[in-house]
């Protein structure tokens, strides 16, 4: 499952994977992912979309102001609770920029746990680097590695990237 | 001894400003082209620059995992990932092991793809 939360960068998503014929299975869905079930009204595009929150009082509302939804990490795994097979969730991918510490930090991870989490730590100060990994030792993972991403830039720069793997006993 | 009468002076005068700026002129049209030089050298730097960013982002998205190849056609070990080395996140799932479909979620999946085209300084998924 892919999730992204820019609509026209998820247009694109959509798009990319329909392509892809190792892909064609991946279900997308445009959500935004916070600690908090909210709706934000998006303006700009890829990365350097600006976001604002908004409250929907009906869902003619979200169409007209062209809104979308925020949900919690236990809401998407809710919505995906279907299509998660009996091997669990083997990843947790989290590219939020600079909102990881607000998915990993404040609730435990919802069942099945995903085996690793990877998440990018470029944006987060050390005391949300620490909160993280308090909260994901506390669940049964350890931090394997820290990553650097494999393009010209970042092989220049420290890890930007965190990998944490579930203990199994 | 000459002395300039009135009209000498004003003619002197638009001689000298001519003069003037003819000079101006000819410095202003040499550093106009030594910008627009300085400006064409930066934009071809900048163009090479940019097409090694492209070409370093596909070749160095080289998976570097044991039994792992690019093209997905090898299987992983259990211990998948490499430290400390791992693609973009947008490629991540040719350091998994192929043994059986995955189930992967991704929060902020951007455009699920790993080419970048370049335009000026700002970087484009497509």
């Amino acid at each position: 499952m892919a999730v992204e939360l820019v609509p026209d960068t998820f247009l694109k998503l959509k798009t990319n994977y329909a392509d892809m014929e190792a892909l064609k299975r991946v279900v997308t869905l445009n959500y935004g992912v916070s600690d908090k079930s909210e709706y934000a009204k998006i303006s700009g595009h890829g990365e350097e979309a600006s976001i604002g929150l908004a409250v929907a009082a009906d869902e003619e509302q979200v169409e007209r102001d062209g809104l979308v939804e925020i949900a919690t990490v236990t809401d998407i795994w809710g919505r995906m609770k279907d299509h998660i097979p009996s091997s669990g969730v083997d990843i947790l991918v989290l590219d939020v920029e600079g909102n990881e510490g607000n998915i990993l930090a404040r609730e435990n991870l919802p069942f099945p746990r995903p085996t690793r989490v990877l998440f990018e730590i470029a944006h987060l100060s050390v005391t949300e680097k620490d909160e993280i990994d308090e909260k994901l030792r506390s669940q049964g993972y350890r931090q394997s590695a820290d990553l650097i991403h494999r393009d010209r830039l970042g092989l220049t720069m420290p890890p930007q990237d965190r990998l944490y793997e579930l203990i199994v006993d | 001894m000459f002395k300039p009468n009135k009209r000498n002076k004003a003619a002197s005068r638009r001689r000298l400003s001519d003069a003037n700026a003819s000079t101006s002129t000819f410095f202003s049209f040499l550093i106009r082209s030594q910008v627009k030089l300085a400006t064409l050298l930066l934009a071809s730097f900048g163009v090479v620059l940019n097409y090694n960013m492209i070409i370093g982002w596909e070749v160095t998205s080289q998976p570097r995992v044991q039994g792992a190849t690019s093209d997905n056609s090898n299987v992983c070990d259990s211990s998948t990932f490499s430290p400390p080395e791992v693609p973009l996140f947008i490629k991540w799932e040719q350091f998994m092991p192929k043994t059986r479909d995955l189930f992967f979620i991704q929060i902020g999946a951007n455009v699920g793809k790993n080419f970048v085209h370049v335009i000026g300084q700002v970087w484009l998924l497509s």
